[in-house]
């Protein structure tokens, strides 16, 4: 018999059909050639992300940047936070004691009022216009750093409403560097191991498989077959771990922590993948366009958000996962600090707040500022193409020297005229 | 737009002027004596009127018929002259975030006040520096979501954001407290002052004798509560006791989805002794909004204000027995708050100035950052002709 | 054996034979074997070996799955081995184009291939298969498809190529840059989006006009909704009396143009009077538009898919080419340019001319190109190749096979196609009834690529792993249930019967020594759950690779 080539001898064309382009971080360089103990330990130090997007625009006036006693300031009292001086809403007093942890910018600046146009444009980095749709950052990330040495699949987004494989995330980068979507925070169809088989049979018939594809390899080219082994080898671990993404095994004490709401539960099921090794896990949440009512729909929304988020931040920290994570929490902009007639608050991309964690990041920072009144940034203020660089940067990827390939085209990886935030890094 | 019962002949009420104001309201109240005005306002102040009849220059000869065949007056057309102005009064300060709920006492010339931070306060009235005559700073933790009191005079009520229902007396001393399981929305007095009415979050709503300490009926109003996605969007902001204290009415939206805020002003209808709903009115579409106040005329009608999607609100007319309100006034949108003037006749309403909303930047002719302001609009309720 | 040896009297007949056909006079032999020549000849040159025929079972399942669109039965590949004719070949070929089955397959490679999964529609379903039972011209459907008779039934059909590009989707622009790009790669092989705003930064043939020559012709249309004698959504065209002026955001310089073919000449927007303009002239009191007399779509569709034009002929001889090789002549396929030359021009040229002369008989080029050596070619490396470079042809390459074939290629291999086509008979799973188009649906969601991503090579994906392993549907089919495979290999009781029922149900072809002694060994492994083992390895055959391609 020709048994197929081990594994590590392919490595780099195998990552290609899940998009690590080779060479670029390390780890994904080393990919299978170190022992499995040593492979965990790496593991433990590959860099990961956590992006949390709040859609429709969470307003920072209630969450990150308050005003309180002023024209624009709203109902709502400023608190403490574990970094003296540095005061969140009332509305986010899990959040306020995670504070030291955290990276807050408050002079986001951005140009699109819009959600249509908006959301895709602040998830791609706003780059300047070259006639191709950029990637938004998960799938960006699928690109350049490729799944963990987990296996698992690299982009992974946990959100409200329908799962399955979705590619348009993607933008130039092709279909592949989409994301794998978990609906309700469930697993996509057909994740499950079928309720006809037992573990053992699965497993015997996917030998079988893999013995009928090296008969079948042996004399032709090697690229399909080893393509189709990674995949049913990635399927293999996804069901291996369907505990990870089974809501209904998550713990009391824990979902009574993260809160039993929908982005309590996601939040949890986030924290488990990135435990098991999901290079980027996103979490979505809808509902933020609180264009009347913002008030009460703030005090309701926002401190579902904290809790859930500062859990994760303390969770991530207490393993040590943090120093490797890099976490966003941010919507496609802020709200004006305008009350309208429905006491509601509109599209404001002025002046606005990202929060992020970890990874790369100056903890218990916050940068920049607005003005009095919350009505605009203080100095220039960052527009996201500033971000994008600064999350490249912080996960080590030097956006002056590594750049996109688009089919022979040359690409920047973030707005050639803007830089990373300097503040905001280590 | 009016529709006239023939059981009592009714010209609807005319605007007579509307007064600018520079800032956001969130209620107003004429006081018992009916020479003052005040508002809570949408910042840490509550806001003061003295209410001047001007003397009749002319005698008003105009004919009745002339009248009535006049169009209805569009609230909109502002007469030149109105028979009545509101003077300003300095601003009372000391408040912190929003001061979203006033009441006068029945009898004595007593403000209380109670701001989103938490702060109840009770000062005097008149003059241009009132005497403040308490104030605890925590009465709750945070946002005091309804002041109500007694019509006798003796006890408040508040209810807020941090769970508790709290009795006091007018004096500012703790009565009563009662945590509820959820963000309390509303609360009022049952007519005889001894049993209160607060309704929460999911719209759940218990009377809670606080004198026996004791929790009674629970009345279901679950249609305006809605978990939209992840928010719960709380629809219940105004509860009232008919006269006799026989039936109890619950008024807000009934929420179609959160964020944007969709749904129908809506009001519910409860007979006290059995806990049944006897009837809900529904009033306009997913655009409306809100019931946000509602005042009990002598004549035994109620006047509700709605407000909804900015350019969306109503002031209506509305009998208890009946199944349409016989009186709607759509020319002035936003109305947050409604008070009658004690001789019945008149009625302010506050809401939002026009064009209150946008995406983006709106900056004034000199570059300022352009905020939104309520007028309050003045109207006369028109003797009945024959 | 039949690699490259040309006799010369055959070479003479044929010769001869073209003269009286009246073919042209440059036709030495039958344009299959000068094609040969040509990749023999590279491959020499390159000393890369030619990979032997395919044996006869992987050549008749190609063929099956190229011109019939499923795999052949068991009682088909038996008997085609078992046939001694030493033309066989060419005669399967002929009675595959020859059969019904032939102009659906072809439709239907040429919708994946035109709409790119971006959405499917009856009417232009129909139009397809009816023009390619008809052998319509190429050049023809083209300007059909280019430049839609909206009014016409047989016709309108066409039109969904545009107007599903037209479609506005959520609060975009209307993409008229989409549906420029798309009608410059897929009918002259050029992707020009780069030069929408700009002079195209790696390709020196694609200028800014190239680009805006195409667009304003598109740009010029409106989509409106069926109505009256439009049964179809259809485009209003507008009345074009002025050039298209565009700007370089790179280097400011001004440019304009009316409409124009890409990388041709451009169309004179006629000096007409405003009595000459209009067809028919507009209602200024219905707010009828007009219908102006000049039309910039049917202009460019005439000039575009014309014999004058030469990319137009090169890219659907690159485009069938890479349909039966399994990569193009010139790769990407849209990147015709002067500095991206052909493996081998000289067969590009070739098969562009000829097939120009032929007045686009796609149905010709296809036969011919199926009898070629190189077509006929097995997919295993030859001795002593290692890792031959694609471009050679000197192996059949793997090919993608589109989720509708699988499909069907499922049903059949299991043995359950007549019950799901017929529904009868049948419970289905949990009491539902499953029609062979939630069949189809569920191939195509777990195998075919997304919207607007051609389908070009064979593409594992985890979602078709995931389907494979443990979807409903999937499963049910190698369940045992009367009349099917499992039912079939369950009666039979020596090993090496049921290895040659399984595998030329499902791999169409008869199992080596080895494959059934495997089996056997396996079967004794598991002879108290026989039939459920059995499931297992019927399973495993079906999401091999063997089964997953066109090799």
């Amino acid at each position: 018999m020709n048994p197929l080539c081990k594994p590590w001898e392919h490595a780099a064309s195998r990552r290609q059909f899940l998009g690590a382009s080779a060479g670029t971080l390390a780890f994904g360089a080393l990919g299978g050639m170190i022992s499995p103990q040593a492979a965990e330990a790496m593991r433990k130090k590959e860099k990961q992300v956590l992006f949390v997007w709040l859609d429709g625009g969470m307003s920072q006036l209630e969450s990150w940047d308050p005003k309180p006693n002023t024209e624009f300031g709203g109902p709502f009292r400023s608190i403490k936070t574990t970094v003296p001086g540095t005061h969140f809403s009332e509305l986010m007093p899990q959040s306020a004691k995670q504070a030291h942890r955290l990276c807050v910018v408050r002079s986001i600046c951005t140009k699109d009022n819009a959600h249509s146009s908006g959301v895709a444009r602040i998830q791609r980095g706003d780059p300047k216009n070259r006639g191709v749709p950029y990637p938004f950052f998960g799938s960006a990330i699928a690109k350049l750093m490729g799944p963990t040495s987990s296996k698992l699949p690299p982009y992974v987004w946990v959100k409200p409403g329908s799962g399955g494989f979705k590619t348009e995330d993607a933008g130039f980068l092709g279909p592949k560097y989409g994301s794998l979507a978990f609906g309700d925070g469930k697993p996509p169809e057909d994740l499950l191991r079928h309720a006809s088989l037992t573990a053992d049979e699965d497993a015997e018939r996917n030998e079988l498989r893999e013995l009928l594809n090296r008969r079948y390899a042996a004399q032709r080219r090697p690229t399909y077959t080893e393509a189709s082994s990674f995949v049913f080898d990635t399927a293999q671990e996804l069901m291996k771990r369907a505990n990870i993404f089974d809501t209904s095994k998550l713990a009391a004490k824990e979902l009574d922590r993260y809160g039993r709401t929908e982005i309590g539960q996601h939040m949890l099921v986030a924290r488990n993948m990135l435990e098991a090794g999901v290079r980027f896990v996103k979490v979505g949440s809808y509902g933020w366009d609180t264009h009347g009512d913002n008030f009460n729909g703030s005090a309701s929304l926002v401190p579902k958000f904290d809790r859930a988020f500062a859990a994760i931040v303390e969770d991530l920290a207490a393993t040590g996962l943090l120093e490797h994570t890099l976490v966003i929490a941010m919507s496609e902009f802020g709200r004006t600090p305008r009350i309208n007639g429905h006491v509601g608050r509109d599209h404001w991309p002025e002046a606005w707040s990202i929060a992020m964690a970890g990874c790369g990041l100056k903890a218990g920072a916050v940068v920049g500022a607005t003005n009095d009144k919350g009505t605009f940034v203080k100095d220039p203020g960052y527009d996201i193409g500033a971000v994008f660089h600064t999350w490249f940067q912080a996960l080590g990827i030097d956006t002056k020297k590594v750049e996109y390939d688009n089919n022979g085209q040359p690409l920047p990886l973030a707005h050639d005229d803007m830089q990373s935030i300097k503040e905001a890094l280590v | 737009m009016s529709d006239p019962k023939p059981a009592a002949p009714f010209a609807p009420p005319k605007e007579l002027k509307a007064f600018p104001n520079d800032r956001q309201l969130c209620i107003a109240r004429f006081s018992p004596c009916g020479n003052f005005l005040a508002a809570g306002a949408m910042e840490g102040t509550v806001r003061r009127w003295k209410v001047v009849e001007k003397p009749k220059l002319t005698v008003d000869i105009a004919l009745p018929d002339e009248t009535a065949k006049k169009p209805a007056p569009k609230a909109a057309k502002k007469p030149e002259e109105s028979p009545v102005e509101l003077v300003p009064l300095p601003h009372l300060t000391g408040f912190n975030g929003w001061v979203q709920n006033i009441a006068f006492h029945p009898k004595d010339k007593i403000l209380f006040v109670a701001d989103t931070w938490g702060k109840l306060a009770a000062t005097d009235i008149e003059g241009d520096a009132p005497k403040p005559r308490w104030e605890n700073a925590t009465a709750h933790d945070g946002w005091i979501r309804k002041l109500a009191i007694s019509p006798d005079g003796r006890h408040l009520a508040t209810c807020g954001r941090d769970q508790f229902v709290r009795i006091w007396t007018t004096a500012g001393k703790l009565v009563a407290e009662h945590r509820a399981e959820e963000d309390v929305f509303a609360v009022t007095f049952a007519p005889e002052g001894k049993v209160v009415a607060f309704g929460d979050l999911k719209g759940t709503i218990t009377m809670w004798d606080f004198e026996a300490k004791q929790l009674g009926r629970k009345f279901d109003a679950a249609v305006l509560h809605k978990l939209s996605r992840l928010q719960n969007v709380a629809g219940l902001r105004v509860l009232t006791f008919s006269a006799d204290g026989k039936t109890l009415l619950a008024g807000g939206c009934e929420p179609a989805g959160g964020g944007f805020v969709e749904g129908a002003p809506a009001l519910l209808r409860f007979d006290v002794a059995t806990g049944k709903q006897l009837s809900e009115w529904r009033f306009g579409v997913a655009k409306d909004g809100f019931v946000l106040d509602a005042a009990s005329h002598p004549d035994g009608y109620l006047v509700l204000v709605t407000s909804g999607q900015p350019g969306s609100g109503k002031i209506m007319f509305l009998r208890p027995g009946e199944k349409e309100p016989f009186f709607t006034n759509t020319a002035v949108a936003n109305c947050h708050s409604v008070t009658l003037h004690p001789d019945g006749k008149r009625f302010a309403v506050a809401a939002m100035n026009k064009a209150s909303n946008g995406n983006g930047r709106q900056l004034t002719k000199d570059g300022q950052y352009l905020g939104n302001n309520s007028p309050v609009h003045l109207f006369e309720i028109p003797t009945a002709q024959g | 054996m039949q690699s490259s040896r040309p006799t010369a009297l055959l070479t003479r007949c044929l010769l001869l034979a073209a003269a009286v056909a009246g073919a042209t006079a440059m036709a030495a032999e039958p344009l299959h074997r000068r094609v040969d020549q040509l990749i023999a000849g590279k491959a020499s040159v390159a000393k890369q070996p030619l990979a032997p025929p395919a044996d006869d079972a992987e050549f008749l399942r190609r063929a099956w799955l190229d011109f019939s669109g499923g795999i052949p039965d068991a009682g088909e590949t038996r008997k085609f081995i078992a046939d001694q004719s030493p033309d066989k070949r060419a005669k399967v070929i002929e009675q595959r184009m020859a059969a019904p089955r032939f102009a659906e397959q072809i439709a239907e490679a040429f919708h994946i291939q035109l709409m790119e999964r971006n959405g499917d529609n009856d009417e232009w379903r129909r139009y397809l298969t009816e023009s390619f039972r008809a052998n319509k011209p190429w050049d023809q459907m083209a300007r059909e498809i280019l430049g839609p008779d909206f009014k016409d039934e047989k016709l309108r059909g066409a039109g969904f190529f545009i107007t599903r590009r037209l479609e506005k989707v959520g609060q975009q622009d209307t993409d008229y840059p989409g549906a420029t790009r798309d009608a410059g790669r897929l009918f002259m092989g050029v992707d020009l989006q780069c030069c929408q705003c700009h002079k195209h930064l790696t390709v020196k043939d694609y200028k800014q006009v190239d680009f805006n020559g195409l667009f304003v012709a598109f740009q010029n249309t409106k989509l409106q909704e069926p109505a009256g004698d439009y049964r179809t959504k259809w485009l209003q065209e507008g009345l074009m009396t002025n050039k298209y002026e565009f700007v370089s955001v790179l280097s400011s310089v001004k440019g304009a143009t009316g409409p124009r073919v890409p990388l041709g000449t451009e169309v004179e927007i006629p000096a007409y009077s405003k009595e000459e303009m209009w067809t028919v002239p507009p209602e200024p009191k219905t707010r009828k538009a007009g219908v102006p007399k000049f039309s910039p779509l049917r202009e460019l569709a005439a000039r575009v898919a014309s014999p004058e034009n030469p990319l137009f002929a090169r890219n659907i001889a690159n485009r069938i080419w890479w349909q039966l090789m399994g990569r193009g002549l010139v790769e990407p396929l849209d990147l015709n340019h002067s500095d991206n030359p052909p493996s081998h021009p000289e067969l590009l040229d070739l098969l562009a001319k000829e097939l120009t002369e032929h007045k686009f008989d796609l149905q010709w080029l296809i036969r011919e190109l199926a009898l070629t050596q190189t077509y006929q070619r097995s997919s295993l490396l030859p001795a002593g190749a290692k890792n031959p470079p694609e471009e050679l042809f000197t192996v059949a390459k793997e090919r993608p096979v589109a989720a509708e074939q699988l499909a069907r290629a499922f049903l059949a291999a299991t043995g359950e196609q007549e019950r799901v086509a017929g529904g009868k008979g049948w419970e289905g799973i949990e009491g539902k009834k499953h029609t062979q188009k939630d069949f189809e649906k569920a191939f195509l969601t777990a195998f075919a690529n997304a919207a607007k991503e051609p389908e070009l090579s064979v593409n594992p994906t985890l979602r078709a792993a995931l389907f494979l392993r443990n979807n409903d549907l999937a499963l049910w089919s190698l369940q045992k249930r009367k009349g099917n495979l499992m039912d079939r290999v369950a009666a039979l009781t020596d090993a090496a019967q049921i290895a040659d029922e399984l595998y030329h149900a499902i791999l169409s072809r008869p199992p080596v020594a080895e494959e059934k002694t495997e089996l056997a060994k396996y079967l004794t492994k598991h002879s108290a759950n026989r039939e459920k083992a059995l499931g297992h390895y019927a399973w495993a055959m079906l999401s091999s690779m063997e089964f997953f391609t066109n090799h």
